[in-house]
């Protein structure tokens, strides 16, 4: 090999050795990325929002049957739990709603998560592709006779 | 011969040499530079300011007379949001100065260093109006209002240090349970 070629040949490793570890640096340090997005009071806000909301905000006549009136316009979802006779509390709110569901076993679980997903994904309300979040019950233990649970109503992460 | 191989041995050996400098150099910039960068970005994210943007916009609408205060907790009243929309369509939202309670303003931010526009998407991702005039985003920016610059499909924070997205579920409440339904509230923030 000649001379010319062996330096010729340095310098190209040299080049190609660089241009790695550039491309190496962007990766692990990506330039400016002005995009933030504040997600430390998201929890607080949806169940915020939930609490908030009542039945009767998003549903007419809740607590009816559909043939008696009882619709959910935006949400079918809501609309096939919160148009049933065997509704309790006909003034709560969503978060209530969900308490009574739960307690009452009234309906299977995959109802209450299909209801969050409805009224959060579904809507657009909160992007999954975005920002994963979980919604989780918890009944603490009441004076030794009844012991405490938890229930996962909402997962991301869960199929 | 002899003579002729060290000197070779050496050019080969000046030459690693540099070569070995010359890349350390390169790297030690890059590495510092993007360090450096990435620190003062994660410094810069941290405003404890911004967790309360919601809170302090309430509590400053909230000084305001009765048919302009649209927002209470999670619910937004849709008929005053367009009474506020009316009274604040060409002006910033940090226009709003809360009388008593001396210089705090409408979004709680110091208008100096921040700019902020205010909308509400809506369930299908459609930006929803908040009068009838067809105004989607309050506020302004340096560009001129939210509504202009987004509206030609310009990012309202271009020149701006940094863009700083927040959202908050909201119910909107139009008074009637068939078209009430919860939407997303966004706030963008544009740092100077």
């Amino acid at each position: 090999m000649k001379k010319g070629q062996v330096f010729t040949l340095d310098v190209l490793i040299a080049i190609v050795i660089i241009i790695i570890g550039i491309a190496i640096l962007f990766y692990l340090y990506p330039t400016k990325d002005t995009n933030y997005y504040n997600t430390e009071r998201m929890s607080e806000d949806v169940i915020s929002v939930l609490q908030e909301t009542k039945l009767s905000d998003i549903c007419v006549n809740p607590g009816n049957t559909t043939s008696h009136g009882c619709r959910c316009q935006h949400y079918n979802t809501v609309q096939q739990l919160v148009c049933d006779e065997s509704l309790i509390n006909k003034d709560a709110d969503i978060l209530s709603f969900m308490t009574e569901l739960i307690e009452t076993r009234r309906v299977p679980s995959n109802m209450i998560h299909d209801m969050i997903k409805e009224i959060f994904v579904e809507k657009g309300v909160i992007d999954e592709k975005r920002f994963g979040f979980a919604i989780i019950y918890t009944k603490p233990t009441n004076n030794l006779t009844e012991r405490g649970y938890t229930y996962e109503l909402y997962n991301t992460e869960t199929p | 011969m002899n003579k002729m191989n060290t000197k070779k041995a050496q050019i080969f050996s000046m030459d690693l040499v540099f070569g070995i400098i010359i890349f350390i150099l390169i790297l030690l910039l890059f590495l510092g530079f993007f360090l450096f960068g990435s620190i003062t970005k994660n410094i810069k994210t941290y405003d404890y300011e911004m967790d309360y943007l919601f809170m302090n916009m309430e509590k400053n609408v909230g000084q305001l007379n009765d048919a302009m205060i649209f927002i209470h907790g999670s619910r937004i009243d849709a008929a005053r949001l367009r009474t506020f929309t009316n009274a604040y369509e060409d002006k910033s939202i940090d226009d709003f100065v809360i009388g008593y309670v001396g210089a705090a303003r409408g979004i709680g931010l110091d208008p100096a260093a921040y700019d902020v526009c205010l909308y509400f998407t809506d369930n299908d991702a459609s930006i929803i109006s908040l009068a009838p005039s067809g105004i989607k985003y309050l506020g302004n920016v340096t560009e001129g209002t939210c509504n202009s610059v987004i509206n030609q499909g310009k990012n309202p924070c271009d020149g701006y240090e940094e863009a700083i997205s927040m959202f908050k579920p909201v119910l909107m409440d139009v008074g009637n349970s068939d078209i009430n339904r919860i939407v997303q509230m966004n706030l963008v923030v544009c740092k100077k």
